[in-house]
């Protein structure tokens, strides 16, 4: 009986010419959201590579200069995306994409995509994440929301169980006739996705587990909406309200809960302004901060340090380049300075995404957008690792230079040189691809609001299909 | 009126007051980078101050006395305000008050956003998403009396704007709001128009899904892979490729002064020289740089453009960008703040260049001198023009629909 149920839905389903055409329409806009996705990520690995070698090229050749002077052409960092960011680019558009490694400036990645493109893109950008979150669950609303409604209002069910049907079975009949419908569309778009993240980006060692877990993901919040749908069809006692219950769900899960979720993470806790951090970090330098004196002071320690080590007792009987050591000093407080305002500001963001994850319990679009970010290693805090790295890298590179001109300065001072052999003592900066299980697994709470919601949402269909007296039946 | 009516409306209004509730929290969140602002810039006079005029016990030049380095180390960080009705539309104002400073006889954006970018990838709720999305629903399918239905976009932004905080004191802010509300109204006439032309609901839900999700995504899509933005990554690379020769020259002229620092200045030098040169120096890289930068600039308004242009293809993504527009957290504002800091980086240039022959640093009082930038705020002309093309075309929309026959 149930499999006769689900075949007939089956049937209804590809008769209904607006059905078709909306399963059609929605593969063919995730098909160009890959395409999206695919040249997106191809444009950018393709610049970041060229630059990488472009940037090594120009570095090796910038002639023979001063070593301090080498620190302030510096170079410039990228980070590396994965390919799942083809399906999901997460906070990619708001993450800069390039570090200016400059003497006197900060390590920060800078240049936001999100700023040169129009504002549209806040209101809706194609990817095939989008597709998953927001377009497949209207299309789940379209095909749910007649499923219960309509017999009830044709008078079909009650002939149905007039003739011996029984609810639970007219109500897995339309599950599994309904859900089969769409599980099959959503393997088959989400499998042809991941075959083509794959070819065009190449999966790394852990992308093939991080897909998976992200199918799993979506599996979770798609059978929460289509069971709230289903649940909303046995509540109502029309299929136009049942349409529109529907769509209220899917404006509330899909549209208002995830923006009042990150509002709320992004008021819980002020960001920590970019002029404050450098007001900060102004002040940190100028007057001192911890256990590091002001700059006139670190300065003239430094100079009474070289003349203890060194045993003199002038300026003028120095063997080292003064201004060398000074540099080598003052860059080291200003890594100190700049890692304690970043572990700051860092802790910051981090409470305002733990604010937007304890929404999630509330909203589970948020959760599934922290996971998925998460697994496809586009979230905001897998980009901390590439700054460390690029502070790092840019924090060798001065003490390299500086030490040479500390070192062997003396007598030429500013005009001291270093030529190619120098500069190829610094090797290439090569971040790493941001990690994604370890970095999910540490995502527990949004799992578990997607879990709760899978399991009340599939208790409230199951609760409102058997156990509740149908409205319309009242009527 | 009928149950399901009133659950619908109150539902509608409920949610549009919570948005706008929002919003409010928002814009105070916002708002304080306005004093962050004010209070940096004081630090850095002050701190200035301090520095300025000063003569080292032991004879030896300092930082400060050069106008250059204490110019730099005053030079005021520029950023537009916190705009009236943000709150309403909060849309990226966070993304388009970027920082600026003046640098090179010029100005550039000094500091990035240090934003949360999960959430800010994660979008808002707000009253203009509230009717983007969300009006239409209530319109295709809510039951309920026409003119009341007409009304609700209007009425529920009258009492929106001034709970997300606008301030209803300027002139400006009240044509805003009028401008608003009428765009509201023109919007909610559509739809409703659109419910009178289809009767079968999922055809309506279908017009739905085409105009407000399908329609802006594949524009933004098509913009994306025919006109994408420029490659900041590209500009990075040919940026540093194109200072390689001149930063080679350069550093020789100023390797007495270990490129940046005159402090250290060696014996047959003087910190004035230092100054002259490195005033050389960074017109000779700003113009190595310039014209790629510009490029890339032209590149990303083209991109807008044309994006702006495919928009009209929606009425959802009209109204959208016309709302923007008319709160102030579009990119018109963004762009007149830039032109006006450029402006300013030029003034501040030659207000420290007009002090350069004294043959001293900069003295405290001195510093009052300098130039203050103040901010003006968009002219009228700038927002009215998009948001008033967003009014016809919504206008058009209407009148088309107005046209077509009546469907199942």
């Amino acid at each position: 009986m149930i499999l006769s149920i689900a075949l007939k839905e089956w049937k209804e389903f590809w008769r209904h010419r607006g059905m078709r055409l909306a399963a059609i329409a929605y593969l063919a806009i995730y098909a160009i959201s890959l395409l999206v996705g695919v040249t997106e990520f191809g444009r950018f690995e393709r610049d970041r590579s060229a630059a990488q070698t472009g940037l090594r090229e120009a570095w090796l050749t910038q002639g023979t200069k001063n070593p301090h002077a080498a620190t302030h052409f510096g170079t410039v960092a990228f980070p590396k995306r994965s390919a799942l960011s083809i399906l999901e680019p997460g906070a990619l558009p708001y993450l800069g994409v390039a570090a200016y490694l400059r003497s006197g400036q900060r390590t920060g990645f800078v240049d936001l995509p999100a700023r040169d493109e129009s504002p549209l893109f806040g209101m809706i950008r194609l990817s095939p994440s989008f597709c998953w979150r927001v377009l497949f669950p209207f299309l789940i609303v379209l095909l749910t929301y007649s499923a219960l409604a309509r017999d009830r209002e044709t008078g079909m069910e009650r002939y149905l169980l007039a003739v011996g049907s029984n609810r639970a079975t007219l109500i897995f009949g339309k599950t599994f006739g309904v859900g089969l419908v769409l599980l099959g569309t959503f393997l088959v778009a989400f499998g042809f996705g991941g075959l083509v993240a794959s070819l065009a980006g190449g999966f790394a060692e852990e992308d093939t587990s991080a897909w998976l877990l992200l199918g799993l993901f979506y599996l979770l919040f798609m059978g929460t909406v289509f069971f709230l749908a289903l649940a909303i069809s046995g509540l109502a006692s029309s299929s136009r309200q049942a349409l529109t219950g529907g769509l209220a769900m899917w404006v509330l899960v899909c549209v208002a809960l995830p923006g009042l979720a990150a509002d709320y993470g992004r008021v819980s806790t002020a960001s920590p302004s970019a002029v404050e951090l450098s007001r900060i970090a102004e002040l940190d330098l100028e007057k001192g901060f911890d256990e590091h004196p002001s700059r006139e002071a670190r300065l003239e320690s430094t100079l009474n340090l070289l003349f203890k080590e060194l045993g003199v007792g002038r300026r003028e009987e120095l063997t080292v380049n003064l201004a060398g050591f000074n540099f080598i000093a003052e860059a080291e407080v200003e890594s100190v300075s700049e890692r304690r305002r970043l572990g700051q500001a860092r802790r910051t963001l981090m409470e305002q995404t733990a604010a937007m994850e304890r929404a999630s319990v509330l909203s589970p679009a948020t959760a599934l957008d922290l996971l998925s970010s998460t697994l496809a290693g586009t979230s905001a805090a897998q980009q901390d690792r590439a700054v460390d790295a690029a502070h790092t890298y840019a924090h060798g590179l001065r003490r390299i230079l500086n030490r040479e001109l500390a070192a062997k300065g003396k007598g030429l001072g500013g005009m001291m040189t270093g030529d190619r052999q120098l500069w190829s003592q610094i090797d290439s900066f090569d971040p790493d691809v941001p990690e994604k299980a370890a970095a999910a697994a540490e995502r527990s709470r949004s799992i578990t609001s997607l879990l709760i919601w899978f399991t009340v949402a599939m208790l409230a269909a199951g609760t409102v299909g058997l156990v509740i007296p149908q409205l319309g039946e009242k009527a | 009126m009928s149950r399901n009516s009133l659950i619908s409306l109150s539902a509608f209004f409920l949610l549009s007051l919570a948005a706008a509730w929002n919003g409010r929290r928002m814009r105070e969140t916002m708002q304080q980078l306005d004093m962050q602002v004010a209070l940096a810039n004081q630090q850095r006079l002050e701190m200035g101050k301090l520095n300025a005029g000063f003569v080292s016990l032991e004879g030896r030049p300092r930082l400060e006395d050069s106008v250059v380095a204490l110019g730099e180390k005053v030079a005021p960080w520029m950023a537009p305000p916190t705009p009236g009705l943000a709150g309403a539309a909060i849309g990226q104002t966070a993304l388009r008050r970027a920082i600026w400073r003046p640098a090179g006889g010029s100005a550039e954006q000094g500091l990035e956003v240090f934003e949360n970018a999960q959430t800010m990838a994660s979008g808002s709720f707000d009253l203009a998403l509230m009717l983007v999305f969300v009006l239409p629903l209530v319109l295709l399918f809510a039951p309920g009396p026409g003119m009341l239905l007409l009304g609700l976009g209007p009425l529920v932004s009258l009492i929106g704007i001034p709970l997300a905080g606008a301030p209803l004191t300027s002139a400006d802010s009240w044509l805003r709001i009028a401008v608003w509300v009428l765009l509201s109204g023109l919007y909610g006439r559509f739809w409703l128009l659109v419910r009178q032309r289809v009767s079968a609901y999922w055809v309506s839900a279908a017009v739905y899904v085409s105009l407000v999700l399908l329609v802006p995504a594949m524009v933004t899509a098509i913009a994306g892979l025919v006109v994408p933005p420029p490659s900041r990554v590209k500009l990075a690379q040919q940026t540093q490729e194109a200072l390689r020769p001149v930063m080679e020259k350069t550093s020789r002229e100023l390797a007495p002064f270990y490129e940046s620092h005159p402090e250290y200045v060696e014996a047959g030098h003087t910190v004035a020289q230092y100054d002259q040169i490195r005033l050389r120096a960074e017109a000779e890289w700003r113009a190595a740089v310039a014209p790629l930068k510009q490029e890339a600039e032209d590149r990303a308004v083209f991109h807008r453009r044309v994006l702006d242009m495919l928009a009209k293809l929606s009425p959802a993504s009209t109204l959208y960008l016309a709302l923007l527009e008319t709160a102030g957290s579009g990119v018109s504002r963004q762009e007149e703040f830039e032109a006006s800091a450029k402006a300013f980086g030029q003034k501040w240039a030659a207000g420290l260049q007009a002090r350069m022959p004294q043959g001293h640093g900069l003295r405290p009082a001195e510093l009052d001198q300098l130039p203050r930038f103040s901010y003006q705020e968009q002219s009228t002309v700038s927002w009215l023009t998009p948001a008033g093309i967003g009014l016809v075309v919504l206008g058009l929309w209407g009148i088309a629909v107005g046209f077509a026959k009546r469907s199942v």
